[in-house]
């Protein structure tokens, strides 16, 4: 697949980013915690710009567009209120600029960036990482209009000490 | 980074401002529409009583509802008393699955244990993960209920 133009956008230090999550780690395999930020234990492509052998965690620019983009998939047709009662909401603050791959300008020409095409999106996180190694991916939500999402890959995550 | 983490339980009145929030009158309401779907659900054809699972298990009631606590089978609770089960769930392809994808959901609760098996997901190619286990995936379906609801996708 030939790869997209590369472009670049900066989240400003002081950028708020927004995640659901568990509380508590997966269980399992004890789960994969980075500071605050629970993963699954093991890295998978699971979702849309997903690494293949990297941690990658997927936060929202805003509250609601993280829970659109976890609770709320086009698919859904129900949502357990048990399973709402058991996520909390994660806001992280960014303390230094980060770079990340901006998709969001090649929607209109490469539509599967903003349809669920799970596969594309993978093969596509995973040739910009291995060509550029920008910090994660800013992309258009596929669950709510007119917002955004990034992933990042927590290989390059350093949470401060107490974090 | 800063962090901070927020339960997501209803906040109290007091908290909030009241535009903030659909008025309690449209939570009743879709709250109302939501049991109108889950009675139409239990009413399907594909669901059974504890007792025709027993027959069907091999067991007896007390080991199914046994099984509903501990997520190794699916069991909704019905309006008044007792469970309905799919009958589905009991094939070989998907009952020695069941309890480790309830342990990976972090859930013993049948409808959230029914709605992720039954919908479709773009990670398992838009197969739902009940096709996915009958197809042999059963590891890739467990996988994805380690990540469910957490921003994985």
């Amino acid at each position: 697949m030939k790869a997209l133009p590369l472009s670049t956008a900066t989240l400003p230090p002081g950028t708020e980013l927004f995640r659901v999550q568990r509380p508590i780690p997966s269980t399992g395999a004890s789960g994969h915690t980075i500071g605050a930020l629970h993963l699954p234990p093991t890295p998978g492509r699971r979702g849309r710009f997903d690494l293949g052998g990297v941690h990658v965690a997927a936060f929202a620019l805003d509250a609601q567009t993280a829970v659109y983009e976890t609770l709320a998939r086009s698919a859904a047709r129900a949502v357990s209120l048990s399973l709402l009662g058991a996520r909390e909401l994660l806001s992280v603050r960014t303390t230094a600029p980060i770079v990340v791959y901006d998709a969001r300008s090649h929607a209109h020409g490469w539509p599967f960036l903003t349809a669920a095409r799970y596969g594309a999106t993978q093969d596509e996180a995973d040739d910009a990482d291995a060509a550029h190694g920008l910090f994660g991916v800013l992309y258009a939500s596929a669950q709510r209009q007119g917002s955004n999402a990034s992933r990042c890959s927590t290989s390059r995550c350093r949470p401060p000490p107490g974090c | 980074m800063n962090v901070a983490t927020k339960q997501m339980h209803a906040p109290k009145a007091e908290d909030v401002a009241p535009s903030a929030y659909a008025p309690a009158a449209q939570t009743a309401q879709l709250l109302a529409r939501s049991q109108a779907w889950r009675n139409a659900r239990l009413n399907q054809a594909d669901m059974i009583n504890t007792e025709d699972a027993a027959q069907l298990a091999g067991t007896n009631r007390e080991t199914i509802n046994r099984w509903i606590g501990s997520g190794r089978c699916i069991g909704l609770a019905r309006p008044v008393r007792g469970y309905r089960l799919p009958r589905w769930q009991f094939e070989p392809a998907l009952q020695p699955h069941l309890q480790a994808i309830a342990q990976a959901l972090g859930t013993t609760e049948g409808w959230a244990l029914l709605l992720f098996i039954e919908t479709p997901h773009e990670a398992l190619d838009g197969r739902t993960p009940r096709a996915a286990l009958e197809q042999g995936d059963a590891a890739r379906v467990i996988d994805l209920a380690a990540a469910e609801g957490t921003a994985e996708r």
